[in-house]
């Protein structure tokens, strides 16, 4: 198999915390560490889907992965570039080969700009483009099927799966390798939903662009990944082929979560919230609302480790037969 | 079905200054104990229709056909008074936004105490008792600790859960919840979601649902209508509606929901082209434009309403009876 496209090792992300007479005065803990330690790679012409609920910080593993996050620990690579801190100048290369679609479509388009102005400005940015803008807006809007006449218009005047497909173009502006899509079909209705994946999917096929593709619907990620990440609190609990997450889960949580989407609802079903990021629990993570946890669970953290091949897990009972007694 | 609690015979809602109706020729009923999920897509007149049956229309809409609750026409007989005095008793709600329905200055037991104005003979240890009773309804944990917190202290999936403690406190006769889960995280949504189904039980009165979500209608209710740019396409019990749709927008939005499609697939289904806009409504069947069945006739005129059983009905030239 060639490299995957992209590679966090190890990544840590925090963020300062606290009022400043807290920073000063030396109370409270500084710092709010939304990934303690993540790894993760995504292979070339795929899609990988990166699943959790809110305060996972599927989004932040994703703006690191562009250098939009303070990174204070690890690595993240694109192709043959390595930045480890969020002012490296490795970025300025990754980021011509990595464009990101925001969560808010609408409001990611400059409001001032016509749509033909936003669509070309990566090209702009980037430099070395010395084509006609207007002509390269035509183009890019007929790839994500609107017309031209699209490229006069504001972002107020268009409908947000519009928006979408703008968003789209524009991050097809410099032919990147990895896209990294933030929630991309959040607010858009079921019908027209549909056709925003298949334009995604379609891209792929003919560009060969890979996907990160951040979201909270694992009915959606089932359709359109290739492998699934499964979120819990800053850290990955599952990872393995799709298929394979919905044949064969082996973190109880993924299994809660798959069960939460079953129409009869019951299915191991779990109760409690997220915990907070600032007081994690000891041991495992998960044990606070998990149905399996025992005294193991509390004392020691379970590692991420290979369940089978290309799966892994992070649980002290994953990869044990189904009815096995855990006392 | 006894007499219904809500009954909307032909209503149609046009907004102030707005260049057509938002709402148009909706008609049906909800009874006691009836939990009906309105389903429809952005643009489909949903939250117009809510805040109608809550009479909360910005002043100057243009109201025409009836909508009725226990027999008296919101619009028609009602003074502002009147209104005021149904919604928070005989009507109560459950917004879709749990961090805004809540005073944020307020401690938790302090406005569910509020929430219980109407009944202001109940003695304070009786209001009191009645809504740790309600709270452990919702499964809160610690109903004391969070009786004494604040909004802000609390996570979306536990405000949403006094939100539903605050409603059933009125013992309404009518419980409107606008989209209650949609803010919520998945697992979150299941424990709300059975929460409500348990709430089903307890309450007296009817229910309406309104939801972007099939599933959502499948888990809690008993009854569905179909709304589309406005206009109700198809309305029955939600076994005969999800199991044998007979309006092609029905079926369509079936058909492109990606957790009903068993076989993964890389080519999804969609409904092509988008609703159409308020002062661009096709002059025959609204659907007709994006409907893959159309003929001629749907060009030309609009459907009427085809019943097709008792309170069954799909608006469609070419359903047949």
């Amino acid at each position: 198999m060639t490299q995957p496209i992209l590679e966090a090792r190890n990544l840590r992300v925090r963020y300062p915390s606290g009022t400043l007479t807290d920073r000063l005065l030396g109370r409270g803990p500084r710092h709010v560490t939304v990934l303690p330690d993540v790894s993760l790679s995504v292979e070339a012409g795929q899609t990988l889907g990166l699943i959790g609920e809110s305060g996972s910080g599927k989004t932040t593993l994703g703006r690191a992965a562009i250098g939009l996050a303070p990174i204070s620990g690890g690595s993240i690579r694109v192709g043959d570039a390595t930045a480890t801190s969020e002012d490296a100048p490795e970025w300025a290369g990754i980021r011509r080969r990595t464009s990101m679609m925001f969560q808010d479509a609408v409001a990611s388009l400059d409001p001032r700009m016509t749509l033909g102005t936003s669509v070309t400005e990566p090209l702009a940015i980037a430099g070395g483009f010395d084509g006609n803008r207007r002509d390269k807006a035509a183009e890019l809007l007929g790839l994500v099927g609107l017309s031209p006449d699209f490229a006069d218009r504001y972002p107020h005047q268009i409908s947000g799966g519009q928006a979408r497909r703008v968003t789209v173009a524009r991050a097809l502006a410099l032919e990147p390798d990895l896209v990294i899509a933030d929630e991309p079909t959040a607010g858009l209705d079921l019908s027209v939903q549909g056709e925003l994946l298949n334009l995604l999917g379609e891209l792929q096929n003919r560009l060969g662009v890979s996907f990160l593709f951040i979201t909270h619907n694992l009915s959606v990620a089932r359709h359109v990944t290739n492998r699934i990440a499964i979120m819990y609190l800053g850290r990955i609990v599952e990872e393995a082929p799709t298929r394979t997450i919905f044949s064969a889960p082996e973190h109880p949580y993924t299994r809660a979560l798959i069960g939460a989407r079953e129409a009869t609802g019951g299915g191991g079903l779990i109760e409690g919230d997220v915990p907070s990021l600032t007081r994690r629990p000891e041991g495992c993570e998960f044990r606070t609302r998990c149905p399996l946890a025992t005294d193991l669970c509390a004392a020691k953290a379970p590692a991420l480790r290979e369940i089978a091949p290309g799966h892994t897990a992070s649980c002290h009972y994953a990869g044990q037969p189904a009815g096995v007694s855990h006392s | 079905m006894s007499a219904p609690v809500l009954a909307l015979d032909n209503v149609s809602i046009r907004y102030p200054s707005a260049p057509a109706a938002a709402v148009r020729n909706v008609s049906f009923e909800v009874g006691t104990g009836e939990t009906l999920g309105i389903v429809g897509e952005s643009g489909s007149g949903k939250s117009t229709l809510a805040a109608a049956m809550m009479g909360l229309l910005p002043r100057g809409s243009c109201v025409t056909g009836s909508l009725r609750f226990e027999g008296r026409d919101l619009f028609g007989q009602m003074t502002e008074r009147d209104l005021r005095q149904l919604r928070g008793r005989d009507i109560a709600t459950i917004a879709q936004d749990p961090f805004t329905a809540l005073n944020p200055v307020m401690k938790i037991g302090r406005q569910l105490d509020i929430f219980q104005h109407w009944y202001h003979d109940r003695p304070r240890a009786e209001r009191k008792a009645r809504i740790l009773e309600m709270l452990e309804q919702v499964r809160l944990s610690d109903p004391d600790v969070r009786m004494q917190q604040y909004p802000h202290q609390l996570s979306g999936g536990i405000l949403q859960r006094v939100s539903i403690a605050a409603a059933l406190l009125a013992e309404p006769k009518l419980l409107i919840a606008d989209e209650p889960t949609t803010a919520l995280d998945a697992t979150t949504e299941a424990q709300i979601l059975g929460i409500m189904a348990e709430a089903k039980e307890t309450l007296r009165g009817a229910t309406v649902f309104i939801t972007h979500d099939m599933s959502v209608v499948e888990r809690l209710c008993d009854r569905i209508a179909v709304l589309y740019a406005g206009e109700l396409v198809e309305t029955g019990t939600v076994a005969e509606v999800l199991g044998n749709p007979q309006h092609p927008y029905t079926k369509a939005l079936l058909e492109c929901d990606p957790a009903r499609i068993e076989e993964p697939t890389s080519e999804l289904p969609t409904i092509g082209g988008t609703v159409p806009a308020l002062d661009d409504r096709p002059a025959g069947c609204i659907f007709e434009p994006r409907c893959p069945s159309a003929v001629a006739r749907c060009r030309a005129e609009a459907p009427l309403r085809h019943d097709l059983g008792p309170r069954r009905s799909a608006a469609c030239h070419l359903v047949t009876p």
